[in-house]
Formats: structure tokens, C-alpha cells, sequence
């Protein structure tokens, strides 16, 4: 028995000469090592797989399958797993040291055996099977997290597609095609129709790839369909994903984007471009074409105070063709490093080609151009076609869509004096108001009007103060410290709001009362 | 190293062994002589034969055993043998096993005494 | 090195020289050029493009971020030697109404 010590190894001995292996197990076992004997080939492969060794002796000349062979067996059989085989023998020519090297041989010892060599020797290669051991570790390590991040990666993904869902992207006037270098596409697209039949669609282009680029996707495409489904218009749905996206992203995140609002009843496409290379309106008439060009800063990159949400407004005929691409289809590049290049999608654009064919032409070439070779940027193209037959009737609004529209309706709301002290009723009001599509798309003037009148009818009318207070910057302060006192003390009082609805021929009337 | 003329054993690698094999020492001699026996009754027919691969694996076997117990006069001559042996020369074969086999009696007698 | 930079002699101005690709790869280096001025505080910034030859969204982001770093709306950043291709990549996202482009 040997004490197992930190450095004690499992080393198999293979050997025909009895009095040499009984010299070799004395000395590995003087130095704590673990010794399996053996004394031919045959044994020596059958021993290693049994006994599972650190390190392997073999004599060169053996019978039944000899230190060669038995080398190479063993070898194979250790897989990625380095054990060390040193060739007992002190082999004087080139040639066979070359065959035992062949065969997997790491190192030879030379009789007559010294101790100290010997014992260097086992060092060497410890330290050299530790080194491969923690390699090998670090890279199933490596793997597994990379395993956990793809897993990841696919868990929000499955979020990320519920939010940036393909709303009406399914509509057959809609073409796209969308690539995606990471498991996220930098690029988003997102399609719905409005409450009164309008198509609105955002083609978006985030700075970076993958998760960062994905994260700005979520507020933009829940404010596009929360927005798009409640009837707002481009510009104010502009306007409000500008601002999520200023507000939230970090500065140097930002998306270049094209949306558009299409009214096929009247003919007319409105165009916002902020970024993204010119859009392509392609004539059915003429095969001849409009280019919308940017005029905007991105998305996100402005404040709201700054931000234009100005559009560009054509008119449309059947059979015309709209496209838009993210700058990916020009940076495509080929083997050889070129881009794809603003000269050869030009060269479709005046081919003359039908409007319809345009789309599949540009990307036949992007594709034929690209090869076989990694894409470097996310390639995104989108075509609408403005249809010439009834597929417009798919788009027109449907009566009770969704959960249908507030139309005929009054309202009473009576606050009294605990829930004047905490409650503010603007927003509820607002949110009840917001169910009329005509006047949803003015509540932000409809939020400053209740505003005033409420706060008219709870400070002057309930708690009876005088504007003229407010008109120096010290009275500012009194006045509003006897508004919080005023509100504290009230007992008996109310406010009363009336509001009631009708619809008529093109829009209709809503009249507010609020008293006291 | 021998401090003898007629040494044919490395007296300081005797010492070693000595401490390395403690009361297997003997054990150590025994297989050495057993050994070396097989080998040189392999050797004599192989010889005869001119089987070359016998010869050079069997007098490289035993080149091996005598240097590993300081035995290099004799680990030496097996060493020119397991040359004749690689070579597939025969000449002068019959005459070095005859040496080497004197030697390895010599070496027998001395290993006794230790 | 791909992105140098150095301080004029009033220590007033700061110019950026971006050479070979202004991509996603450059983002630490351009960043300690601005951030790690230890003799004076610029109030100019000069980004020398003569010697780029490629950029993409991911260095507008970062010209967005040393505007922010110089003082958002009051930064004063000309971006000088444009090639015609940068110039355009400029036009396209109205970076023109956020930087002098020259």
C-alpha cells in the first residue's frame, strides 16, 4: 500500500523483462505513485481500459502485440483525454524513435532507470495532464454557457415575437424578406391596419445586432400597435414612439426608419423617413419611379421638443408598387468584401421591369451577389403593392372590430371631498374619452381643457382662491400653500362633471359640464 | 565506476539497488539470472537459425536488464549482438553470444555474492 | 493604431482622426480619445475622417455620444474631410442638422 499523496498517479507498466519491472514498480512506488504491472502488449491495452491509468510505461519489443502497436491502441482509446505514453528503451536511431513519436509516443526512458529523471519526468507530464485537464474544462465551461445564452436568447425571442408580432404583415399586398444575423434581427417590421382602414407600416433599422437592437424593438412595437389600434395618427404615433425611444434608449441608440400610412380608399400614401435609404414608389403606368428621400434624424435621437414629424404625402394609383430596404441590401457584400452598391439596385430601378417583379428582382441580385458568405449587416426589404381588385375590401375597417367604439353616451362623475383630497380624475376621464376614435386622436387638447376646468372649478369654485394671489412669485408659493390647507379642511363639497356624446354625420359632439 | 578490476557489476548501482529494493533484492537477482537464462537459450537456437529478429529482440532485452543492474560490460556486448541481430549479419554472431554468455555467468557468480 | 487624436496648441480643440473602419470595433478607442484629455478642457471637437474608409449606424451612435459628452445642443463638432460616400451616410440621417459636415 502507498499513501496516496496530492501528486500520486495511477501508472500502468508494461514490460517483459521481469527484473526491469520490478526496478520501475520500486521506484514509482518510493515516489507514491499507484503501479499496475504487466508484461506484454496484449495485457497492456486490456489493463489500460480497465484500470484507467495517468500514465502509461511501455516497453518498445514485447510479445503479443508489441510497445508500437499497444501505444496506438491506447492512444485511440483515450480519446481527448491526454495520458501520457513513455517508451521504455533508449532506442539509438532516428527511425525508431520516428515510429514510437508515430505511434503516440510522448517521451522515452532509458535503462539503466535513474530515480531522479525518472521522477522529473512524472512532473513534466502531471503538470502538462493538468494544464490539458483545466483546458479541457474551461472549454466545456465555454460551451455551456454559450448553450445557456442561445437557450436565453431563444426565451426572449418567443417574447420578443408576441410584441413585434407580424400583425398585418400577412396581408398579401404585403412582401418582405428579413434576414437576421444573431438569434435577433436589428431590423424590425411591423404592420397593422387603423380602425378606419388605413395600413400603417414601420420598417425600423436599430443601431448594433442582436439583444441591444432587439430591446428597442419592444417599446416600438407596442406603442406602433397600441397606438395604430386605437386610431392616432402618423404623426402622433411618430411623435410618441420618438419620444419612448429618447427616453429609454441609451444616447448612440437610436433606429433609422421609414413609416407609412396608406389609405387605399383615397389613394394616397403618407411617408416618414428618417434614416433609411430612399423608399421606392414604382408606377404601374410608367415603370418609371419616386423616391421618398430621408429627411428626418432617426428615431430616438431627438428630444420631442425637436423632433418633426412633418410627412411626405403622394398619391397613389393601383398597381403601384412601394418599397423600402434597410442599408443592408447596399452593404451586402460578397467573397471578395464588395458591397452590393447603390449602382445595382438602380439597375433594376431602371430596368423598366413590371412594378410587381421589382421587389424579387432586388433581392435575387442581393442574394446572387452575397454567395455563400456571411452576412455582415441585417438585410431587410419590404414591397406593398397598392392592389387593383378587391383585396382593398379586405382592408376596409370593420364594424365592431375589436371591442367596437363608444358612439351615443353620457357620463356623470361626482367626486366629493375625500377623494378631491388624493384623486386626480383627469386621466380616468381621459382614458373613457380616448374610446371615441374621433376623439382619441385630440386628447391631448381634450387632457389641457378638463385640465383647466377642473382645476378651476376645485380651486376657485370648492376652496374659493383668487388668481390674483399667484401673480407675484411669493404669492405662487402662498397660493398653493393654501390650496394643500384648504383641501386638508374640506368637509362638505364636490365636483361634478357631465359629459355626453353624439355622433353625427362627419364626427360629432361632445359637451362638457363640470360644476361644484 | 567499479572499484575492481574484476568487477563486473557497477558496485555504486549495486548500492542503489540495495537501498531502492530493500528485502527484494533477492527477488531482484532471482528474476535477473531466470531472465537472463530465457534469453540466452532463446538466443543459442535463434543463432543457430539465424532467426534475426529473435536475436536482435532477445539480446536487446537483456542489453536492457544488465544496464538497469550496472551489469555494462555485459549490457554492451548484448548491445553488438542486438546490432548483428538489426543488421541480419551473421558473421562473428556464434562468437559474441559465446562472449556474452561468459559474461553473463560472470556477472551470475558476482550477483550472488552481493 | 486606428484612432488618434491630439489637442491644439490653445488646448481649445480637440481633433478625433478616425483611420480604416469607424464600425462597432472602434467604440473604446474613440471614446478614451475624448474622455482621456488630461492637459485642458476642449470646447471643440474636430472628427477627421480623411483616412476612413467605412462607417456605419454604430459610429453615428457614437459622433451622438461625444455630442451628448460635449454638451448636447451647445457641443461644437465639425466632422472635416467627408468622402462623398460618408457624406452621404450624413444626408441620409440629417446627421447634418447635429454636426457641421465638412
Amino acid at each position: 500500500m502507498t499513501v496516496e499523496s496530492p501528486g500520486a498517479l495511477k501508472i500502468l507498466v508494461a514490460e517483459d523483462s521481469a527484473a526491469d519491472r520490478l526496478i520501475l514498480q520500486s521506484m514509482l512506488q518510493r515516489s507514491g505513485h499507484e503501479v499496475v504491472l504487466v508484461e506484454d502488449g496484449e495485457s497492456a491495452i486490456t489493463a489500460f481500459s480497465e484500470c484507467h491509468p495517468d500514465l502509461v510505461f511501455l516497453d518498445v519489443i514485447m510479445p503479443n502485440v508489441n510497445g508500437i502497436e499497444a501505444a496506438r491502441r491506447i492512444k485511440s482509446l483515450s480519446g481527448d483525454e491526454l495520458i501520457p505514453v513513455i517508451f521504455l528503451t533508449s532506442l539509438a536511431d532516428a527511425e525508431s524513435l520516428a515510429t514510437c513519436l508515430d505511434a503516440g509516443g510522448d517521451d522515452f526512458l532509458s535503462k539503466p532507470y535513474n530515480q531522479i529523471v525518472l521522477d522529473s519526468k512524472i512532473k513534466a507530464f502531471s503538470r502538462m495532464r493538468e494544464m490539458h485537464r483545466t483546458l479541457a474544462h474551461q472549454k466545456d465551461q465555454i460551451s455551456l454557457h454559450n448553450k445557456h445564452l442561445i437557450q436565453e436568447q431563444n426565451v426572449a425571442k418567443q417574447v420578443f415575437d408576441k410584441i413585434a408580432h407580424a400583425g398585418a404583415l400577412k396581408l398579401d399586398v404585403i412582401r418582405y424578406y428579413m434576414s437576421a444575423l444573431a438569434v435577433f434581427n436589428g431590423d424590425v417590421l411591423l404592420a397593422e391596419i387603423s380602425p378606419r382602414g388605413s395600413l400603417f407600416v414601420v420598417l425600423g433599422d436599430f443601431t448594433g445586432h442582436g439583444l441591444p437592437a432587439a430591446i428597442g424593438s419592444m417599446p416600438l412595437a407596442s406603442t406602433f400597435y397600441g397606438m395604430v389600434g386605437k386610431g392616432f395618427s402618423l404623426a402622433d404615433i411618430l411623435r410618441e414612439i420618438n419620444q419612448k425611444l429618447y427616453q429609454t434608449l441609451p444616447i448612440g441608440l437610436f433606429c433609422c426608419a421609414t413609416c407609412v400610412d396608406i389609405n387605399f380608399k383615397k389613394n394616397r400614401i403618407r411617408v416618414w423617413n428618417g434614416g433609411l435609404p430612399d423608399n421606392i414608389l414604382y408606377r404601374h403606368k410608367t415603370h418609371t419611379y419616386e423616391r421618398v428621400r430621408s429627411s428626418h434624424l432617426p428615431l430616438g435621437v431627438l428630444s420631442n421638443r425637436d423632433f418633426k414629424a412633418d410627412v411626405q404625402v403622394l398619391h397613389l394609383e393601383k398597381g403601384d408598387h412601394f418599397l423600402m430596404w434597410s442599408d443592408g441590401i447596399q452593404e451586402a457584400r460578397n467573397r471578395a468584401g464588395d458591397m452590393f452598391g447603390e449602382d445595382n439596385i438602380n439597375a433594376v430601378l431602371d430596368s423598366g421591369l413590371p412594378p410587381a417583379v421589382i421587389y424579387s428582382q432586388i433581392l435575387k441580385n442581393v442574394q446572387e451577389h452575397i454567395g455563400s458568405t456571411e452576412k455582415d449587416d441585417d438585410i431587410s426589404l419590404v414591397d406593398i403593392a397598392v392592389p387593383d381588385d378587391d383585396r382593398v375590401q379586405a382592408l376596409a375597417p370593420q364594424s365592431g372590430m375589436r371591442n367596437g367604439y363608444l358612439e351615443d353616451w353620457e357620463l356623470s362623475l361626482t367626486l366629493v371631498a375625500s377623494s378631491l383630497k388624493t384623486f386626480n380624475p383627469l386621466s380616468l376621464l381621459i382614458h373613457v374619452i380616448s374610446e371615441v376614435p374621433g376623439l382619441r386622436q385630440n386628447s391631448s387638447v381634450l387632457y389641457t381643457v378638463l385640465s383647466e376646468l377642473f382645476n378651476n372649478a376645485l380651486e376657485h369654485g370648492v376652496l374659493g382662491l383668487e388668481s390674483s394671489i399667484k401673480s407675484s412669485p411669493a404669492g405662487f408659493a402662498e397660493y398653493y400653500r393654501l390650496r394643500k390647507e384648504g383641501l386638508e379642511a374640506l368637509t362638505e363639497a364636490f365636483v361634478r362633471f357631465e359629459f355626453r356624446h353624439e355622433t353625427r354625420q362627419n364626427g360629432g359632439m361632445l359637451t362638457v359640464t363640470v360644476g361644484r | 565506476m567499479g572499484t575492481s578490476a574484476r568487477a563486473k557489476i557497477d558496485a555504486a548501482m549495486m548500492v542503489q539497488l540495495k537501498d531502492l529494493l530493500g528485502e527484494r533484492f533477492g527477488e531482484l537477482v532471482l528474476r535477473y539470472i531466470q531472465d537472463g537464462e530465457r534469453r540466452i537459450s532463446l538466443l543459442h537456437s535463434a543463432v543457430a537459425a539465424q532467426d534475426f529478429v529473435v536475436v536482435h529482440a532477445e539480446s536487446h532485452g537483456l542489453k536492457g536488464s544488465s544496464r538497469n543492474i550496472g551489469a555494462n560490460t555485459l549490457g554492451n556486448l548484448c548491445g553488438d549482438l542486438e546490432q548483428l541481430g538489426k543488421d541480419h549479419n551473421a558473421g562473428g554472431m556464434q562468437a559474441l553470444l559465446a562472449a556474452v554468455e561468459q559474461e553473463f555467468a560472470a556477472v551470475c557468480a558476482e550477483l550472488k555474492t552481493h | 493604431m486606428a484612432i488618434s487624436s491630439s489637442l491644439s496648441a490653445d488646448s481649445k480643440t480637440l481633433t478625433i482622426a478616425v483611420d480604416g473602419r469607424f464600425d462597432a470595433s472602434s467604440l473604446d478607442e474613440f471614446r478614451k480619445c475624448y474622455e482621456d484629455v488630461s492637459n485642458g478642457v476642449p470646447v471643440r471637437y474636430n472628427v477627421d475622417l480623411k483616412n476612413a474608409v467605412y462607417l456605419d449606424s454604430s459610429a453615428l451612435g457614437m459622433l451622438l455620444v461625444l455630442r451628448d459628452y460635449a454638451g448636447g445642443e451647445a457641443a461644437q463638432i465639425t466632422i472635416t474631410n467627408c468622402s462623398p460616400e460618408v457624406k452621404k451616410i450624413f444626408s441620409i440621417s440629417s446627421f447634418e442638422q447635429l454636426f457641421t459636415i465638412q
